[in-house]
């Protein structure tokens, strides 16, 4: 029993223990650390209230006015000199393209449809020339909504009287 | 600062006057490095300073402190794959004068538990140097009672017997 206990007295601590001076302090500073209530910068609540705003700039921001920046072109397409002369046997409109914002948004190239120069003169009947003439007129003629200016009026009234006296030679 | 975190902090206060010293012993017996063991018993005073905090129910500290220091020497060993450390390794460390008797009472001890089995060796330094009695011990490594007295004494009959064998061979 003896020798048991003197084992035991043995496994016993022979010396003392001491843990480091700061040891103490540096628990003890982060446990206030851990305690004291924390200052931190919240951003959301800015962020969400810039992009508030910038939803509210843009829906109260009045539209641009696009006729100001974007004015009607007119673009007057002569016949050649080639095709001038064929236009005195056969009646060639001179056509007036008016370009809108559509058009122009569009960018489609017009297609010019060229007439075949005719060998003969044909041989028509009044019903048929009228017919003719009056397709003509739709043909290139600009829609009504698009014609906009004076100027356009005009020089639409112009071709109508060419075409007319031009009707009048022929039928001479 | 409020007065109950001020009240929480005296606790703390309290118990680290009371039990560092407990804790370092504990720790450098299992990890032979002051710096190793003391950063564990911050740990495990912070540890229970969160619980003073949450109020976290803590029926007896002293049980739930054994059990936070003894896990957390297990984790520094995992972490630190240090899972037996050769005597003949630790008597080679650089060791700060101040530091040199612990040390060698570090390796004295370990050289005497070095030939028990692992379970053996731990219930003999919970029970002698720790100041464990044997109801602590079977708490703390979820065995009976019976157990942990059985292999203490298993234990001790064996370190008897080594040490008539080198008296005797002396």
């Amino acid at each position: 029993m003896n020798e048991f206990e003197d084992i035991e007295q043995l496994l016993k601590p022979q010396c003392e223990f001491k843990a480091s001076d700061t040891l103490k302090q540096e628990v003890m500073e982060k446990a206030r650390q851990e305690v004291s209530p924390r200052r931190i910068v919240r951003m959301w609540p800015w962020l969400a209230a810039a992009c508030v705003i910038g939803f509210v700039m843009m829906i109260l921001m009045p539209p641009k006015p696009a006729t100001e920046e974007q004015p009607l072109v007119a673009k007057i397409v002569t016949p050649k000199a080639a095709e001038t002369k064929q236009a005195e046997s056969t009646p060639e409109p001179v056509s007036v393209n008016v370009e809108t914002p559509k058009r122009q948004k569009a960018k489609r190239p017009r297609k010019v449809v060229k007439e075949e120069p005719q060998d003969e003169p044909v041989q028509m009947s009044e019903e048929t020339r009228m017919e003719l003439f009056l397709a003509s007129l739709n043909a290139d003629e600009p829609q009504m909504e698009d014609i906009n200016t004076e100027e356009e009026i005009r020089q639409i009234r112009m071709r109508g009287e060419r075409m007319i006296s031009m009707y009048e030679e022929n039928d001479k | 600062m409020d007065k109950e975190t001020e009240q929480l902090l005296k606790e703390l206060e309290r118990i680290v006057e009371k039990r560092q010293d407990w804790l370092f012993r504990f720790a450098y017996m299992r990890i032979g490095i002051r710096e190793d063991a003391e950063d564990v018993v911050q740990e495990v005073l912070l540890r229970v300073f969160w619980r003073l905090c949450e109020k976290t129910s803590m029926d007896n500290v002293e049980q739930y402190l054994i059990r936070a220091i003894s896990n957390a020497c297990t984790d520094h060993s995992r972490r630190k794959h240090l899972k037996i450390v050769p005597i003949g390794m630790a008597e080679q460390l650089n060791v700060d004068e101040d530091d040199r008797q612990i040390h060698e009472e570090f390796i004295r001890i370990n050289r005497l538990l070095e030939s028990l089995p692992l379970e053996q060796s731990e219930i003999v330094r919970l029970k002698c140097y720790d100041d464990l009695t044997f109801k602590q011990i079977a708490e703390l490594q979820d065995i009976p009672e019976a157990t942990a007295k059985s292999r203490y004494r298993y234990a001790i009959q064996h370190l008897q017997q080594m040490i008539k064998k080198k008296g005797d061979m002396i």
